[in-house]
Order: structure tokens, then C-alpha cells, then sequence
């Protein structure tokens, strides 16, 4: 295989795990905060507990993701040279917002996780905040790559004899109109996502009697409102995709995955209400999660692979993937085959470490920290 | 040189050519906050890439005499490694953006001959973060298998000092662009010997460092720009062998394990002091992390001479001002018998390297002219480290008065306190000398390189970002940098420092 096909599936592979991993970083950056303020401000101990608990899984899997996004950076400056390049010169700011997320949510994070009783409450809520605003900025600064390369609002080309230039024009790339309907919808998909997940969650430890009906409750509320959100944001995203950037909502139309995302987002919806439904609430949060988690990712896969052969959309046309990808020389295959292993074995031992510490032996069946001081 | 081999092919891109003055300015605020960046960074990757030997010794050594000190010394002292993966994940990524955001004509770099070291880099990454957490949980569950759980270990040292020897190599390369044979010497820096075999297709060089001469790092917006490069380079490992690269990764790892042992024995030696926990216990961490300090102090002078060495070779500019030799040149016995066995041989100084054929191009009064502005700090720098590195090695052969009576009666004689008490204040020393020599050992190969990204190739205005940074961005980044850097330490005082229960006394 040559560098592009490398570069693609290098790239694919590296980003849908990457963003598996990530909407469950940024659902629970946001929902843990939401937990701890209502519990300390309606004096409910319960939910300080429930967002103390839900932390631990969050700073496991945020190592993950972040290391999942150092890989898509090498690989994308590895195969796709000047377009990272490009992505950078224009849209220099909104990549160094995210970037400037990506700093507050860790710092956040870990002081979040490590001062827990260590600090008074009202700074421990604060800090909290500043790690859903963290975790928040990262779409979007992010988000507008991707819309950019639906739509390059904010980047004229220049031929000059022979020489195509992709350098940033005087628009502002913020008001890309795909952009903002794409942030929307990826902030609200990952709430909803991760708050179904939540909700299973809380319904097992409500029936070991660790928690009791109130979280259930008020997971189960955010998860419909963000559903919602999601579908009605998802729409509009839609729309815009249909007015700026014609080839992938052709190409969407053509493969039905454009109807078929439609319709797993109202079923999403329609599962989200049905938790009202008392007895039903646990199988409907089961496959609520798996299926919000499936049309996250269907949708998400189907706009990036609808750009092909086009790695730049612009209108029925664009700038095919052979042209951006790395011409300097062979990258020995050799190099990617190992990453794709090397990854697989070590999400293997990542899932049995984390099978190992919350199943097998859960913290408190451990030894106390501190005891060796 | 430059000039002529390439305009021919880009003349086209006249209309964006390199603004220097405001390339100048954007490089040296841009250079703030990196150099800040890394150090921060470099605080808390030593725990990953040096530590893990001192966990190890203390699990192996628990395995052996079946002292369960030594398993909870072992546990507790990986514990740094939840704070510091994060800090240095954290401000890695913050490196690496910092790298293809504000430094983003070295995308080039990453997409040539720095590929395949950082796609490997990549592996050891995840094998280092995955196997740290499997590490950290099965501390206790695996007590019964536990050359198992050493396994483990070792493979946090394998992915930590893999990814370690990837990050230098790059490093290296743009100390040591190996591979590109006569390149260098023959167009730009007519000092620089023959770098390795010549697998670098010297047209696309010359056009990439023409390139980015004339126009900046604007160039690679460019996918054509890159097809003019094509093919660039016939072995796209050479970085990875590069020798600056073996003998960098080495002194480093030295380093590392010097600073982070000492940190550890300082942190023992307190809670000596203080009374705090039991002396048994606390002189069983000493003598292991002092020793450890020992012995990685005592190999660094073998591979601090091979980097002089390696400098002497192909950086012949920066070893004068390391060395402090001035402009005509001068005597120096003690690198003269290193060097040529013989207490007698003239270095002959910038003048030499001036007058050298071909050393009348631009690029090579600025680097000569460079070196003697940075000359003095970079002498300092460098000398800084030589000389806490001796009392390293002293402090290292002290250690050994523990076994060896000879030793401990000198330090009995000198300090009129045995070996054991001596350590205990000494461990302070070695951590603030192995600190100090590897923040100025960095602060004199860095800065000998200037202007050079990559020495004799791309200088640093080429392959900073087109975007003006302001001061406010600069401050903003630096702030948010010190911020990581506050809250790692903090995250070492809640878990080492908070919370000590007074045991007895102070040292015996």
C-alpha cells in the first residue's frame, strides 16, 4: 500500500478512536460538575458521591483519549503535510482555543480529582466549572477544522504559476456557517451520549442501594434534553451541509447514510422520553446508549468518508486526497502496521486494567492511599 | 549558495517572500514560550523516563531479601507517576502543538526525516500510559507473582525510554542532520564534516532550506511546494541511527536518572530530618536512591566526554564556545590530552573557521557570529554543568563510605559526621547540582545552535508561523504554562508532603 492509502486509513482509524473516546470525556466533563453544584447547593450528599464515583472513570479514560490525539497529530503531519499546515495558518486561532481547552480541562481535571474533601466545596464547584469550560473549548476550536474542509470559508487559493497556495483571506473562519451548528451538535451528542451511559450507571448502583432515585432522575432528564438538542442541532447541521457543501450531502443522500442518521436520531430521541417509563427504564437506557453511541459514530464516519476523493470539499467539487497527501517518499508500511497492533494490544490491557480496578477490585477493596506514607 | 540554487524554481512565489524583521520578532517571542514549555515539560518526563529505575530497584531488591519495605517504598514512590504522566501529557501535547501551530515550518521536519521516529514514538506512548495504569492498580493484586508485576514495570521503562530515544533523535537530527552527507559542509557551513551517508536527495534540500529562506514557512501551504521535493530521502530510518542520537539519548537518560534520584533521596532525607516515619525505613529508601544517584553520577563524565567528542566534531563552533576559546584560538591541555593524547594542540578558533573556502556566505557569518554573541552565556552554561557534574561524582564516590571504611573515615575527617549523616544533608546537594546541570546542559546545546532549527540548514525565522504573535499571546501561553507547572508540584505536595505523621526524633 502507498502513502495514500496509508494516510487514510492512518488517519480514520486514528480519529474514530480518538473520538470514541473523547464524546465520554467531554459528556462527563460536563455532566460531573452539573452532579457535584446541584448536589452541594440542594445539600444532596448523594450526588457529590455519584460525581466522585464518575470521576474515576473519567480520568482513565481521558489519559486514553489524550494520547489517542497526539497519534492523530503525527499522522496527520506525517501523511498530510500541507494540509495540517493550512489547518494551522488559518485557522491559527481557533486551534490555539483548543488547544488552550485542552490545558485548562487536564490541569482542571487533575486538581479536580486530587483535592476532592481537600479544599472548600465552593472552590472545588469552581474548578469544576473550569473543566467543563476546558473540556467544552476543545470542539470548539477543533470543529472548525472540519468545517473548514466541508466548506474552506476563510481560506482563498492562490495559483501562481503552476504553485496552488491554500492561505487564510480576511474572513472570519468563526462565522463558517457550518461551523457553529457543527459545535452544537457534537457538545450536545456527546452530553447525550454519555448521559445515557450515565444512566445505566446510576440505575445499578441505585439497585446495590449505593444511590438513590434522584440521580436516576435527574440523569435521565439531561439525557432527554440533550437528545433533543442533539436531533434539532443535527438538522440544522444538515441543512448547512446541504447549502455550502453539496458533495457530501449528495454523496450522504446517494448511500441513504444521510436517512438512516436522521432516523437513528429521532429513535434516539424517542428512547430518551421513554425513560419516563419507569419499568422500562433500565432496557431503554441499555439501548439507548448502545444506540446513541452508533449513530454518533455512523453519522460522524459517513460526513468524513462522503468527502472521498475529496480531502477539501468545495461545493460538488473539491481538492482530491492524492494531492495533499505526502509525496516526499514512501513511509515504510512497517510503521503504521505496528501502530494499528501495537494499539489494539494495548487497548486490550487497558480494558482489562480497567476490567481489573472497577470490577475485579474496586477501590475500596484496596489498600487505603496514603497508608505508607 | 542558497540563494542561487533554488530561486531559479520558486521565482513564482515573489509575491509572499519572507518578511525578516517581523519573522525576527515572531521567533523570539515565540522562543519564550517554548523554551518555558519545555522545561516544564522535561520536569515532569523525567519521572517517566529515570524514575522507573529506582522503582525497579526497590521491588527487585523487596523480591530478593522478601522485605515488605521495599514493596511499599516501590509503590509508593510510582505513585509520581499518576501526577507526572498527566502534567507531562498535558504539556507534551502543549510541545507538540506548540510545534506544528507556532513552530510550523517544522511540519516539514515531521513529515521527512522526523516520520518514522515519531510514529514509533507514538507506540512507546501508549505502551508507557497504558502499562503505568496497569502497573499502579495491580500493585497489591499481583503481591504473590511478583516478577509478573516487575514485567510490567519494565515495560513502562521499555515504552518511556523508547519514547524517550524517538524524541532525541529528532533532536539530534537538527543538531546532526545525518544523512546528508557533504551537504552542510559543502554549501553552507564549510567547518561541518561529512554527516553519515548521503541518503538526503541533496536537490530537494537545497530547494526545501532555499525555500524557506526566501518565503518563510508560508511555502508548505503549498501541496505542490512538497511535490517539488519529491523523492527526499532513500532512508527514511537514518535519523533513528544518527550517533549524536545514541550518545544524547544515553547522557540523557543519566541525567534523568541522576535528577530523579536525588529528588527522591532529598525527599528522604527531609522526613529524616524532620522525624517524620520511621528511620529504618526512610534509611532503606536513601541508600537505594542515593545509590542509584551514585552509580548513574559516576557512568555520566563516559558519556558527557563522548557528546564533547561528538560537538568537537561536527559542531565545531559551538564547541569553541562551550569551551570558551576566543576568536584566535589558544591552548587548552586537559582537552587536548582528551582529545589527541597530548598536552600541546592548538584549537584554532572563529578566525580558523572564517577563513576557511566558502565560509564567506551569510550563513555562516551568523552562525560564527552567533556563537560569539552567545558565546559567553553558552560557556557558562556549559561549564555550569561540568562542574556539577564533578561534585556529582564526588558526592557519588561518598556514597560508597557506606561499605568502604577508607572513604568513610575521609568523610568523618572532613565533615566530623559518618557516612550515613553525611548523605542525608548531601542528597539536597545532588538533587540541586544533577537539576542545575540539566537545565544548563539543554540551555548551552540549545542555544549553540542558534540561529539554526536545524544546524546548517533552516535557521529559526524560516519555520516560524506566518500569524504575528503579540506579547499577550505570548504572556497568556507562558502564564497557562506556569499554571500546569504549579499545579503538577502541587499534585507532589498532596501526595509526598500533606498528611506526614511525626514518628521520632531527628537523625540518629
Amino acid at each position: 500500500m502507498n502513502n495514500l492509502q496509508w494516510g487514510l486509513i492512518g488517519i480514520a482509524f486514528t480519529f474514530f478512536a480518538h473520538y470514541f473516546f473523547v464524546t465520554v470525556v467531554l459528556g462527563l466533563s460536563v455532566l460531573i460538575p452539573i452532579f457535584e453544584i446541584t448536589g452541594r447547593l440542594g445539600r444532596r450528599e448523594e450526588n457529590v458521591e455519584f460525581a466522585r464515583k464518575l470521576t474515576s472513570y473519567l480520568i482513565r479514560v481521558d489519559l486514553f483519549a489524550g494520547v489517542l490525539a497526539t497519534w492523530l497529530t503525527v499522522f496527520l503531519a506525517g501523511y498530510w503535510p500541507s494540509l495540517l499546515f493550512t489547518a494551522t495558518d488559518t485557522l491559527f486561532y481557533p486551534v490555539s482555543l483548543a488547544i488552550v481547552g485542552i490545558m485548562i480541562a487536564i490541569v482542571s481535571m487533575a486538581i479536580y480529582w486530587y483535592t476532592w474533601d481537600k479544599m472548600s466545596s465552593r472552590v472545588h464547584m469552581v474548578v469544576g466549572i473550569f473543566m467543563a469550560l476546558g473540556a467544552l473549548l476543545v470542539p470548539l476550536g477543533m470543529s472548525s477544522i472540519f468545517a473548514t474542509i466541508d466548506y474552506p470559508y476563510g481560506v482563498k487559493v492562490e495559483t501562481v504559476s503552476g504553485l496552488t497556495l491554500f492561505v487564510p483571506n480576511s474572513q472570519n473562519v468563526f462565522m463558517n456557517p457550518i461551523y457553529l451548528p457543527l459545535v452544537l451538535y457534537t457538545w450536545l451528542i456527546s452530553i447525550a451520549v454519555t448521559s445515557f451511559i450515565v444512566t445505566v450507571y446510576a440505575y445499578n448502583r441505585l439497585k446495590k442501594g449505593e444511590f438513590g432515585e434522584h440521580i436516576l432522575k435527574q440523569s435521565r432528564n439531561i439525557t432527554i434534553i440533550s437528545s433533543l438538542m442533539a436531533l434539532i442541532f443535527m438538522l440544522w447541521l444538515v441543512y448547512e451541509v446541504k447549502s455550502y457543501s453539496q458533495y457530501i450531502y449528495t454523496q450522504m443522500v446517494g448511500n441513504y447514510s444521510l436517512v438512516i442518521s436522521e432516523v437513528l436520531a429521532i429513535i434516539m430521541v424517542l428512547l430518551s422520553i421513554g425513560l419516563l417509563l419507569k419499568n422500562l427504564i433500565y432496557p431503554l437506557s441499555i439501548i439507548g446508549a448502545a444506540l446513541s453511541y452508533f449513530l454518533m459514530m455512523f453519522f460522524e464516519i459517513q460526513m468524513n468518508v462522503s468527502r472521498y476523493p475529496y480531502i477539501i470539499v468545495i461545493g460538488n467539487s473539491g481538492i482530491p486526497a492524492s494531492e495533499e497527501i505526502n509525496p516526499l517518499f514512501n513511509i515504510p508500511a512497517i510503521l503504521p502496521e505496528a501502530a494499528i497492533l501495537t494499539f489494539i494490544l494495548m487497548l486490550i490491557t487497558f480494558l482489562a486494567t480497567i476490567y481489573i480496578a472497577f470490577i475485579m477490585f474496586p477501590i475500596n477493596k484496596r489498600n487505603q492511599a496514603g497508608e505508607i506514607l | 549558495m542558497l540563494d542561487s540554487m533554488v530561486i531559479p524554481q520558486l521565482l513564482p512565489l515573489n509575491k509572499v517572500p519572507l518578511d525578516l524583521s517581523s519573522a525576527w520578532a515572531n521567533a523570539n517571542l515565540a522562543e519564550y514560550m517554548t523554551i518555558l514549555g519545555i522545561y516544564v515539560h522535561a520536569l515532569f518526563l523525567i519521572f517517566a523516563v529515570g524514575f522507573p529505575i529506582v522503582v525497579l530497584t526497590f521491588e527487585a531488591i523487596g523480591t530478593i531479601k522478601k522485605d515488605n519495605d521495599y514493596f511499599k517504598l516501590a509503590k509508593n514512590a510510582s505513585k509520581i507517576w499518576g501526577i507526572s504522566f498527566a502534567a507531562g501529557a498535558v504539556t507534551g501535547t502543549l510541545v507538540e502543538f506548540g510545534l506544528v501551530v507556532i513552530w510550523s515550518g517544522s511540519i516539514a521536519l515531521i513529515a521527512s526525516m522526523a516520520a518514522a521516529p515519531l510514529i514509533i514514538e507514538l507506540y512507546a506512548f501508549i505502551i508507557e500510559i497504558v502499562l503505568i495504569g496497569t502497573y499502579l492498580t495491580t500493585f497489591d493484586i499481583l503481591k504473590n507473582h511478583r516478577i509478573i508485576h516487575m514485567l510490567l514495570g519494565f515495560g513502562v521503562l521499555f515504552g518511556s525510554n523508547l519514547s524517550a530515544y524517538m524524541i532525541l533523535a529528532v533532536n539530534a537530527w537538527m543538531q546532526v542532520p545525518w544523512g546528508t552527507g557533504n551537504f552542510v559542509g559543502q554549501n553552507i557551513l564549510p567547518w561541518v564534516p561529512t554527516l553519515g551517508p548521503d541518503v538526503v536527495n541533496s536537490k530537494s534540500l537545497g530547494i526545501l532550506a532555499g525555500a524557506l529562506s526566501n518565503y518563510g514557512s508560508i511555502v508548505l501551504a503549498s501541496p505542490n511546494a512538497f511535490q517539488l521535493l519529491s523523492p527526499f530521502t532513500t532512508d527514511p530510518w537514518i535519523a533513528i541511527v544518527n550517533p549524536e542520537a545514541v550518545i544524547t539519548y544515553v547522557h540523557n537518560l543519566l541525567a534523568a536518572t541522576i535528577d530523579t534520584s536525588f529528588i527522591a533521596a532529598s525527599y528522604v532525607s527531609y522526613k529524616i530530618i524532620k522525624g517524620y516515619g520511621k528511620y529504618d525505613y526512610n534509611l532503606k529508601a536513601l541508600k537505594v536512591t542515593f545509590g542509584v544517584g551514585a552509580i548513574a553520577s559516576i557512568l555520566q563524565p563516559i558519556a558527557g566526554d563522548q557528546q564533547g567528542r561528538l560537538l568537537y566534531l561536527f559542531q565545531r563552533n559551538i564547541f569553541y564556545a562551550s569551551e570558551g576559546i576566543g576568536p584566535r584560538g589558544g591552548y587548552d591541555p586537559i582537552l587536548s590530552f582528551l582529545l589527541y593524547g597530548n598536552f600541546n594542540h592548538y584549537f584554532r578558533g572563529y578566525e580558523y573557521l572564517e577563513s576557511l573556502p566558502g565560509a564567506n556566505n551569510p550563513y555562516a557569518q551568523m552562525t560564527i557570529q552567533a556563537s560569539i554573541t552567545y558565546g559567553p552565556w553558552i560557556h557558562f552554561f556549559y561549564y555550569t554543568m561540568v562542574i556539577l557534574g564533578v561534585v556529582l561524582f564526588i558526592l557519588a564516590v561518598a556514597y560508597f563510605g557506606l561499605y568502604v571504611k577508607f572513604i568513610d573515615r575521609i568523610i568523618r575527617a572532613i565533615f566530623r559526621r559518618n557516612t550515613e549523616q553525611f548523605l542525608v544533608y548531601a542528597s539536597f546537594l545532588g538533587a540541586f547540582s544533577g537539576a542545575v546541570a540539566s537545565i544548563s546542559g539543554w540551555a548551552a546545546r540549545e542555544m549553540g545552535r542558534h540561529p539554526w532549527t536545524i544546524y546548517g540548514l533552516v535557521t529559526y525565522p524560516e519555520v516560524v508561523t506566518p500569524h504575528p504573535i503579540t506579547i499577550w499571546f505570548t504572556i497568556m501561553i507562558m502564564l497557562m504554562e506556569l499554571a500546569i507547572l504549579f499545579a503538577g508540584l502541587w499534585g507532589f505536595y498532596l501526595i509526598y508532603l500533606k498528611g506526614f505523621k511525626k514518628y521520632n526524633g531527628v537523625v540518629r
